[in-house]
């Protein structure tokens, strides 16, 4: 998984005009998604954990879309699923962006020291760079196999995971940033290093990971899904797309494709609305 | 002619439209792995021609783990591996099942000669004697003999083999009794007549396989004196139907009939077994013509092809289980009110439409109720009463709901559809259901260690037909290690006891006690048997003899190609 770089606005940008209107569509599907995860549990047709119907009913008018092998409904499940989906994606990334935050600075404000902290740094830089190198997948097999599949697990294990990226972004801002002349004055000044990290070097270096955070949470949406499609994920009959994915792709090449098919769109579409809106967020923040 | 210009169209720049473009392509992946799984997966070709007359073509799930029985490879390429390249003294004969007229089984009350001609009985029941065939040749051409047979058992006494556990409790020590008569005759001794049927029942199935002693002791070492591990990598160490030809690891096996057989040359020729991981590829593949046989399929594409054109379904009553083991010693499960109430918690007619599509049977009790003489007098039929589970709950004296954690093996779907089943309908009966998935190593880990307090699984009792085997398959006496749900009750054992000691297993005599011993398990409840599941493999129309067998293989030497 690599890292995306994000260009910093040059000095001397045009100001933000806040008068434009255009592209507020593009946040519309992605507030529609989130009012599904917090409405959605609230208006479901059947409860999404237990068996409704008769296993593997096609989509209809009792059914919206249909029930899979066990009876469950596949409607109730991909609305219910939303919730713990986005939920997860959304504590992923914001703990993958304080981890990110925490090391990157670290790692930039001390890897080029001399003794035994520059060591340190050093070899956390490169310790970042092995985890990586290693795909999120397998690492997050390996782990929540360790330490079993609950949400919490997962979050912490993705986010420790897809840390890396944020971390290799902020370390690089930092390079930037404590080259500024203006942190050598505030030393000068008597400014602490403490001090002239988290009140001048921070806030310089964390909107590059802040315009990744896009990047984050689709990903994590991806590889959560991904952990249950390969068996490794929420335990059943929990509604979570991947999962869902997982147990209904047989049913999909017997003919049976409601079961898949419906948290596979579901999925394609939260991740689609979700970079859009950010697309545009982003886009006017530049500005 | 200058091409006109493209307008003018500002590319979209910069990270956030990188960004936006991957992330709607990572978003569309789902959608193409669904479409995916609709492909072959097999790794071979899709479209290749499977049989032509007497050449077979079945997919497997994998290749074995091991190619002898005696270093434990568990699983049903190993047995049907066994099966296909190994023989016995006796068989039971197969016979037309009574509930699929396309369909045959075995007669498990009766024996008939593979490497043994004939077998007489002492006139007090406690010898076996065994007239072995003349001119028989192994698949490396030595001749069977005596010899081999004591060999054979030597050899499962003094490896990690599973045959010792299993052969309890009619053979305890072959060193003792099994004897060489003659080259061509050896006997069985047992101690009590008692023994006699479960003698025959366990010799007749695949863990009595005999091996040519003459090849397994030319590639013996000080470090592998009975030559476990080189056979378990080599093969064709036997004398059975067919002879290994081909062995491509992860991809497929392919076997040549052996015209030195016993039984006569198969009629099929050439079986090649590819490997097709997914059972639902498995099953597409059969659809499509690709292949003649797909074994290990799920029950809801089984019934699916039932009834479709050129596909042939077997609807045979089958000893093939799902379980659910509770762990005794425990809470909640060392209060045996609530063992019970959860027998009355378990949704079985849901189980069997549901996730079996109408392919399971029933069971009532621990043993075959086909056997002779058999007595079912107060065992319970399956029955979801709800009312009933919480009755037993509140007499039991502990607050509602009951929690308790169901495990199963990602390797086996069917046990995860059963457990959503059981944990919808424990709601109401007085539970509270949560479901753990583990991979098969740590499902296997949480047996042996214990640490379970429901798990289910899908298994067989090979030799079911004998009671005592059966009885104590589960539950062996003073064997913690292998009775997994550490349920004893020396009513139980004493049965038991009693049932081998009244002379033959299958006599009314003996019955009785074994209708005692089924009584006392049932009141204990540390095991529930939830449903027969009919079998997983499908044929193309055409290919005939198909037979049930207790190890749920496939007997490929007698199936024909047919038309």
């Amino acid at each position: 998984m690599s890292a995306s770089t994000v260009t910093v606005p040059a000095v001397g940008a045009p100001a933000r005009d806040r008068t434009d209107r255009t592209g507020w569509w593009k946040v519309v599907p992605f507030v529609v998604i989130a009012l599904v995860a917090v409405v959605g549990p609230f208006l479901l047709p059947y409860d999404p954990t237990r068996v409704v119907a008769s296993a593997s009913v096609p989509p209809g008018g009792d059914h919206w879309f249909g029930t899979d092998s066990a009876g469950l409904d596949v409607f109730s499940r991909v609305v219910a699923a939303t919730r713990l989906n986005l939920l997860i994606a959304g504590l992923v990334t914001v703990l993958a962006t304080l981890i990110g935050a925490l090391v990157g600075i670290l790692i930039g404000m001390n890897e080029s020291r001399r003794g035994p902290l520059g060591l340190a740094a050093r070899g956390l830089s490169r310790l970042v760079d092995l985890a990586d190198a290693v795909p999120a997948i397998v690492l997050g097999l390996v782990v929540i196999s360790f330490f079993g599949a609950t949400a919490p697990t997962i979050v912490v294990c993705l986010a420790v995971i897809l840390s890396p990226i944020q971390i290799r972004l902020i370390r690089t801002e930092v390079l930037r940033v404590r080259a500024e002349a203006y942190l050598d004055a505030a030393r000068i000044a008597g400014v602490g290093e403490a001090r002239l990290t988290f009140r001048h070097v921070m806030p310089n270096s964390v909107s590059a990971a802040w315009e990744n955070t896009s990047v984050v949470f689709a990903v994590s949406i991806i590889v959560t899904a991904a952990l249950g499609f390969v068996g490794v994920g929420m335990p059943p009959p929990t509604p979570e797309w991947g999962a869902m994915l997982s147990r209904g792709a047989p049913d999909a090449v017997a003919g049976r494709w409601w079961s898949a098919t419906f948290p596979a769109a579901a999925l394609a579409l939260a991740v689609g609305a979700f970079a859009l809106a950010a697309s545009e967020v982003l886009r006017r923040r530049r500005r | 002619m200058p091409l006109p210009s493209r307008p003018d169209r500002r590319p979209p720049s910069g990270p956030a439209a990188y960004r936006s473009g991957t992330v709607v392509l990572l978003g569309v992946l789902p959608l193409l792995l669904v479409a995916c799984a609709g492909s072959d997966g097999s790794g071979g070709s899709a479209g290749s021609p499977s049989s032509t007359g007497d050449v077979l073509v079945e997919a497997v799930a994998a290749v074995p783990g091991g190619l002898a029985f005696d270093s434990k490879p568990g699983g049903y390429e190993a047995f049907e591996y066994t099966l296909l390249t190994g023989a016995t003294l006796i068989r039971n004969p197969y016979v037309q099942a009574e509930d699929d007229p396309n369909a045959l089984t075995q007669d498990l009350y009766d024996f008939e000669g593979v490497l043994a001609e004939s077998y007489d009985v002492s006139e007090d029941g406690l010898t076996y004697t065994f007239h072995l065939r003349e001119g028989v040749l192994s698949q490396a051409g030595n001749p069977f003999d005596a010899d081999d047979v004591l060999y054979s058992y030597e050899r499962k006494w003094n490896s990690t083999s599973i045959a010792p556990a299993i052969s309890l409790p009619a053979i305890t020590d072959p060193a003792t009794q099994l004897r060489k008569i003659d080259d061509h005759t050896v006997s069985w001794t047992v101690a009590e007549a008692g023994h006699g049927f479960p003698l025959l029942a366990v010799i007749s199935k695949i863990s009595g396989e005999i091996y040519d002693k003459e090849l397994l002791e030319e590639h013996a070492t000080a470090a592998d004196p009975y030559a476990v591990e080189w056979s378990n990598t080599n093969g064709n160490f036997g004398f059975g139907p067919y002879v290994m030809t081909d062995y491509q690891d992860g991809q497929q096996i392919s076997f040549e009939a052996n015209p030195e057989y016993p039984l006569g040359e198969p009629a099929i020729k050439r079986i090649i077994q590819r490997v097709v991981p997914d059972a639902a590829n498995r099953a597409q593949l059969l659809r499509a013509g690709d292949v003649d046989v797909a074994v290990q399929l799920r029950a809801a594409d089984v019934a699916a092809m039932t009834g479709t054109e050129g596909l042939q379904t077997f609807s045979v009553d089958t000893n093939n289980f799902a379980w659910a083991f509770m762990q005794t010693r425990t809470p909640p499960f060392d209060d045996p009110l609530v063992r019970q109430a959860v027998f009355y918690a378990i949704p079985y007619e849901q189980i069997i439409e549901q996730v079996y599509g109408g392919r399971a049977n029933p069971v009532v009790g621990l043993l075959n109720p086909e056997a002779p003489h058999h007595v079912a007098d107060g065992l319970l039929e399956q029955e979801y009463d709800p009312q009933r589970s919480l009755g037993l709950l509140e007499q039991a004296g502990v607050p509602t709901p009951v929690p308790y954690t169901i495990t199963v093996s990602n390797a086996v779907p069917d046990m995860e559809a059963i457990a959503v089943q059981i944990q919808s309908f424990a709601g109401d009966a007085g539970f509270d259901v949560d479901i753990e998935v583990l991979p098969p190593a740590a499902f296997q880990e949480q047996a042996l260690t214990k640490t379970f307090q429901m798990r289910l699984y899908r298994d067989m009792s090979v030799s079911y037909e004998s009671p005592p085997y059966s009885l104590l398959l589960a539950f062996p006496e003073d064997n913690e290690e292998r009775n997994s749900t550490s349920w004893e009750d020396p009513r139980f054992y004493e049965a038991v006891a009693a049932g081998v000691a009244a002379g033959d297993a299958l006599s009314p005599e003996a019955a009785v006690h074994w209708n005692r011993a089924e009584l006392v398990w049932q009141e204990g409840r540390a095991q529930i048997q939830m449903a027969k599941v009919q079998p997983l493999m499908v044929f193309r129309e055409g290919l005939k003899g198909f037979a049930h067998r207790t190890d749920n293989v496939i007997d490929f030497s007698i199936v024909e190609p047919g038309s």
